[in-house]
């Protein structure tokens, strides 16, 4: 069975980090199985943590008065759940619920914060990787709104 | 080339704006061989005629088969086509996919919207000399849950061991269990050997842009990639010129090119 250190560095979001920086980023891990069909978060609450997704899937959804949950987007295998953290007032923008069961690292946002502080170097490679994230995010949301299959 | 005369022996609505029309040659049994890719052009007297995929099996040349999109005049007169009817029809014309050339290759078919349709005969050739080819994954996207083509045939196909089916939609509600995001995104989960993997990709030239890209990203060669254009069609001999893309009669030379081939004029604004 792999530690929790390798299973850190099999995940893409931290793949290529030094071992240094894979050790001081342990304490702030753990390991999380959910059931299908349960909800990781609802839009509003506090966001603490960071999952880096390892199998299963997670819908992304938004709740409508009177037209209920719409899907904006779904999460797989080596994707990266909840960024609501980075900003303030540090809550979730949507709601998560996993689809089918779900394998993550959990990664505890203020002790990454805290870590980031202490250690700038780790702190600018976590950044440029959350910024590269979102990048793709971006560019995929706008590829939504081009709506495809209507042009 | 005179249109020659087809009954509709069968209409059945896929979606809101989209149907099928099966047909049979008026004058009696007889085959219509084609290839997966290739056209026709079907005609409605006093209408007009419009470019239509061929989306049937080619192993059963008895019938044609088309999926249409009731989007303009013609094909508005074809929506309105009931078993009896009869239109004509020419071709078939144009370049097929190259699918006995890519015996033993990996598969990535990627498609969206109504690009499934001109892959139907694709994937029915495929699935029938199965054991010829290596991993095959279909990936298809559309716009919600319900303008999803062919669903009954996408379980169908979904539930096989031999092929790997992706679904995804751009938005749906709670009730949807499936994929949600653009088509795009699953292209980093299939499992290929990209050095020995073809793409063959139809539907929207936005669709087809961004997902060239992702296949070269994940390591595809543009030799090794595939596309159907769509382009405004009238002839199917290359003789009008309507349809032409820098030195190519997209009716003639098309509708499927490689990427090597078109990449160059695939990615001008205006041709």
């Amino acid at each position: 069975m792999p530690s929790l250190e390798e299973t850190l560095a099999a995940h893409p979001f931290l793949a290529g980090l030094s071992p240094h920086h894979l050790q001081l980023i342990v304490p702030c891990a753990s390991l999380v199985s959910l059931p299908a069909d349960q909800t990781i978060f609802t839009e509003g609450d506090q966001a603490r943590q960071l999952y880096l997704l390892r199998s299963g899937r997670v819908a992304l959804s938004i709740h409508r008065p009177r037209r209920g949950q719409r899907t904006i987007y779904t999460l797989g295998a080596g994707d990266v759940l909840g960024m609501g953290w980075l900003d303030l007032p540090q809550q979730w923008f949507f709601d998560a619920r996993t689809l089918e069961v779900t394998r993550a690292i959990a990664l505890e946002a203020d002790c990454l914060a805290r870590l980031s502080e202490a250690q700038p170097e780790l702190g600018y490679e976590l950044l440029q990787r959350f910024v590269r994230v979102l990048l793709g995010k971006i560019k995929l949301l706008k590829l939504q709104l081009v709506d495809f299959y209507g042009s | 080339m005179l249109p020659r005369p087809f009954r509709v022996v069968q209409y059945r609505r896929e979606l809101r704006d989209t149907f099928t029309l099966t047909l049979e040659p008026w004058d009696g049994p007889a085959e219509f061989s084609f290839r997966p890719g290739q056209f026709n052009m079907l005609y409605q007297l006093g209408a007009g005629e419009v470019p239509i995929s061929i989306s049937g099996d080619p192993a059963r040349p008895g019938q044609l088969v088309h999926t249409i999109r009731a989007v303009g005049n013609v094909t508005g007169v074809l929506q309105r086509c009931r078993p009896g009817d009869v239109i004509g029809v020419r071709g078939p014309f144009g370049t097929p996919w190259p699918v006995a050339e890519l015996v033993g290759r990996d598969l990535i078919i990627l498609t969206g919207g109504l690009g499934l349709a001109p892959l139907r005969p694709v994937i029915y050739s495929v699935l029938a000399n199965r054991p010829a080819y290596g991993n095959v994954e279909i990936i298809y996207g559309a716009r919600s849950p319900q303008d999803l083509l062919y669903r009954r045939e996408l379980e169908r196909w979904r539930g096989r061991f031999d092929l790997r089916v992706h679904v995804t939609v751009d938005s749906a509600g709670a009730d949807w269990h499936g994929n949600v995001g653009v088509v795009t995104t699953l292209i980093p989960r299939t499992r290929i050997d990209v050095l020995h993997a073809a793409a063959l990709i139809c539907g929207p030239g936005v669709m087809m842009r961004f997902a060239v890209q992702e296949l070269m990203k994940k390591g595809l060669q543009p030799r090794d990639i595939y596309v159907s254009l769509e382009r405004n069609m009238q002839c199917g001999l290359g003789l009008c010129g309507h349809c032409q893309l820098g030195p190519f009669f997209v009716c003639k030379d098309g509708p499927v090119f490689s990427y090597e081939r078109i990449g160059p004029w695939f990615e001008k604004r205006e041709v």
